[in-house]
């Protein structure tokens, strides 16, 4: 039998192990709310990631470029991941779950898993998932960056300003023949 | 290397969950971009608050004066006199964990002492050692501890990480008021100097010259001017507020956020453009370029220096010989006003209970503090049909409104504003129950804590409020938050940029601003962001 069919007819059940272990990753007080309450927006971060679990199995047993579609799913659990206390390994590292988590499910039923070409197939997804990951990680990281510098920048840019210290360029008409400084 | 790879039962058998110690063996971690800058000398020793000193939390000694733990006890001795209610708060809790998943701060990061219940027990566990037979005799096993100084850091990293916003204790069936215990938790760390920057220099600077920024008569002013210049710009019409008027019949003070930073700006502008529209129907307002300052980083610090800063509006208030004062959009100088004002500083009777001089209503809920939110002055104004207005000129605005934490569950102010937007603007959107009122989700920035370095804290703390406002941008199209607060005014817009980029944030009287039709204006084609209104997009 197919591993891709095994892992479709039990996605529900991989789905809850792997998402009952991305959510271990927190202390038991939080593992109790991001697993158990429904209401999206009393529990926001156990909703997202839980959702984005459930796409990134979707695609990892569909059809297309795994590695290139996993960005958008993985751009709202990224963000979430990116500004609590995880280090980037540990932030990324739940993406490499999901190999234990099929190990352990379909593993009785399938000796000598890791020597079948279908093992390897779902691999190397895993493995474009988890770097797509590591993209979407650090771009999470990069804009948070960001917004930190622009804060800093436009406040003291626009205090200056306000105190008419700077002139700046776009007080200067587009217009050549206007006013220009040569 | 196949050989090293472990069989599929033993990666099975791998217990992925990390080990966890009881939270009173977790010593707190303090690491850039969680904490705030701690507070300097020169600040501290301006208002006389004891120990200050140069130190940095991330060093390992803090450079404590060698007496803390007497300090730190005595001082909790002397409140717990003094404060009824935090002799209750201790007592009273049985750790029903009804709060435990209230609060932003655990929802966004899984920190349980981020859960209000434990962050109390940091301070709870040492007043149990300290008061009750049962803490002294058999100690942990009932919850007490000694205070030591990795108990002291902790309080200090924890009660940092609370903005006092009080969602927690709307769920306390015993009325826990959880802030309150962050307040005075607060209190003690700053008889030791342990105050952080974001709020000890704003408080120096409110007392030295009125408002947080440290900006001085002449330069505030200044900023008004331009202010001014940017109303004629897109208006036509020329305002011309007043500053320390004798003899003027309302005071009016609001954050200097909204003299100062953007989007506020445009928030202060709408208060400029509602002055003059009602100058001629008989206000009589002035600006006070010393009251220059709402907000009051002293209830971020201790009960005293709020009391000091708050005495401020209404010295000023006195020696100008105005009736009553008006207040803009501020969110914890409601909280102070009402709540703590008028024990502290009041009753103001040297003022008059506020009575609009427009539509002659007299504001009995402020008869004591003698100040009233600028959204309850013009609600009224709307409710008794006086102002024109063109609603279509907010028409680029889907908005959901965002309760600000202490005008909702300090003050109550729940309707003004909703009924305010809902006049001046086509398309409005709540966010889900739960989400807004007294159930609101902070900012995540709140009580000082919107300082740029422990901006992911910030962004953890007010993933919640995003998440609310990503569904209705989803669903509704909703591209503006508006709200009646300057640090939401501050804090809302990076925290847009990161869960819901493509959400602004507005105040509610930049769109009352936009939409007021002034006698003699020109053809408006720009709102006061200089953005083209709805229709005029290619003139």
């Amino acid at each position: 039998m197919d591993l891709f069919d095994i892992i479709e007819k039990r996605q529900g059940r991989i789905l809850d192990k792997w998402q009952d272990r991305v959510l271990s990753t927190y202390s038991p007080d939080a593992y109790r709310l991001f697993k158990h309450k429904n209401d999206p927006f009393a529990n926001p971060v156990g909703s997202t990631l839980k959702k984005g679990l459930e796409g990134l199995l979707d695609l990892l047993l569909g059809e297309g470029d795994v590695r290139e579609k996993a960005v958008d799913l993985l751009e709202d659990s990224m963000k979430v991941r990116a500004v609590q206390d995880f280090s980037p390994s540990n932030a990324v590292g739940f993406l490499f779950e999901l190999k234990g988590v099929i190990r352990e499910q379909v593993g009785k039923d399938l000796p000598n898993l890791e020597e079948r070409p279908d093992w390897s197939a779902l691999d190397s997804k895993i493995d474009a998932m988890a770097l797509a990951g590591f993209d979407v990680f650090m771009e999470c990281r990069e804009r948070l960056n960001r917004i930190r510098v622009n804060e800093v920048r436009n406040l003291s840019y626009k205090a200056m300003k306000r105190a008419n210290l700077v002139c700046d360029l776009s007080e200067i008409p587009d217009d050549p023949d206007g006013e220009t400084v040569n | 290397m196949a050989d090293e790879v472990p069989k599929v039962e033993e990666m099975a058998a791998i217990n992925h969950t990390p080990p966890k110690t009881g939270w009173m063996d977790t010593p707190a971690v303090i690491r850039p971009g969680m904490y705030c800058y701690s507070a300097k000398a020169k600040p501290l020793n301006i208002v006389g608050m004891p120990n200050g000193r140069d130190w940095d939390p991330i060093e390992e000694d803090w450079h404590l004066p060698e007496n803390w733990m007497e300090i730190v006890l005595e001082g909790l001795h002397d409140r717990l006199h003094r404060f009824r209610s935090l002799q209750l708060f201790m007592d009273v809790c049985v750790r029903c964990g009804a709060c435990a998943d209230k609060c932003h701060f655990f929802i966004g990061s899984g920190d349980p002492k981020n859960m209000p219940v434990l962050r109390a027990e940091l301070l709870r566990s040492v007043y149990r050692k300290e008061y009750t037979l049962a803490g002294k005799l058999l100690g942990k096993m009932v919850g007490a501890r000694k205070l030591d100084e990795r108990v002291l850091k902790e309080w200090w990293t924890y009660f940092f990480q609370c903005t006092e916003c009080r969602r927690c204790s709307v769920f306390c069936p015993y009325g826990i008021d959880t802030a309150e215990i962050t307040i005075i938790g607060r209190e003690l760390l700053n008889l030791l100097g342990l105050n952080i920057d974001w709020i000890a220099t704003p408080v120096s600077n409110c007392y030295r010259t009125g408002n947080h920024l440290g900006i001085q008569p002449h330069a505030f002013k200044d900023m008004i001017d331009f202010f001014v210049d940017e109303v004629e710009d897109v208006t036509g019409v020329r305002v011309n507020p007043s500053f320390n008027r004798k003899g003027a019949e309302i005071l009016f003070i609001t954050p200097s956020g909204d003299v100062f930073a953007d989007p506020g700006t445009y928030t202060a502008m709408g208060y400029l453009i509602l002055f003059h529209y009602l100058e001629s129907m008989g206000l009589d307002i002035t600006w006070s370029t010393y009251a220059s300052e709402g907000g009051n980083f002293g209830f971020f610090t201790s009960h005293e220096m709020m009391k000091r800063l708050n005495a401020k509006m209404y010295m000023e208030a006195k020696r100008l010989g105005v009736k009553y004062i008006i207040g803009g959009e501020c969110g914890h100088m409601w909280r102070v006003i009402h709540q703590y004002m008028d024990t502290m500083n009041g009753p103001a009777d040297h003022l008059e209970v506020p009575k609009s001089p427009i539509t002659g209503t007299v504001f009995q809920n402020a008869a004591s503090t003698k100040m009233i939110h600028i959204t309850e002055f013009t609600a009224d104004l709307l409710r008794h049909n006086k102002l024109k207005f063109d609603k279509t000129r907010n028409d680029n605005y889907n908005l959901t409104f965002h309760d600000s934490c202490n005008p909702s569950r300090g003050m109550g102010l729940l309707e003004e504003p909703r009924y305010i937007i809902k006049e001046m603007c086509n398309h409005f959107y709540e966010m889900p129950e739960g989400t807004i009122r007294e159930q609101t989700f902070c900012c995540g920035s709140g009580s000082g804590l919107n300082a740029g370095e422990d901006l992911e804290l910030r962004f953890r703390g007010g993933m919640p409020r995003a998440n609310a406002v990503k569904h209705v941008h989803e669903k509704h199209g909703v591209n503006t938050v508006a709200c009646v607060c300057a640090i939401d005014r501050a804090a809302l817009p990076p925290l847009m940029d990161y869960w819901v980029p493509g959400v602004q944030v507005a105040g509610v009287h930049e769109l009352v601003g936009n939409a007021l039709i002034l006698d003699g204006e020109k053809e408006r084609t720009e709102d006061l962001r200089f953005e083209p209104l709805a229709g005029m997009e290619e003139e």
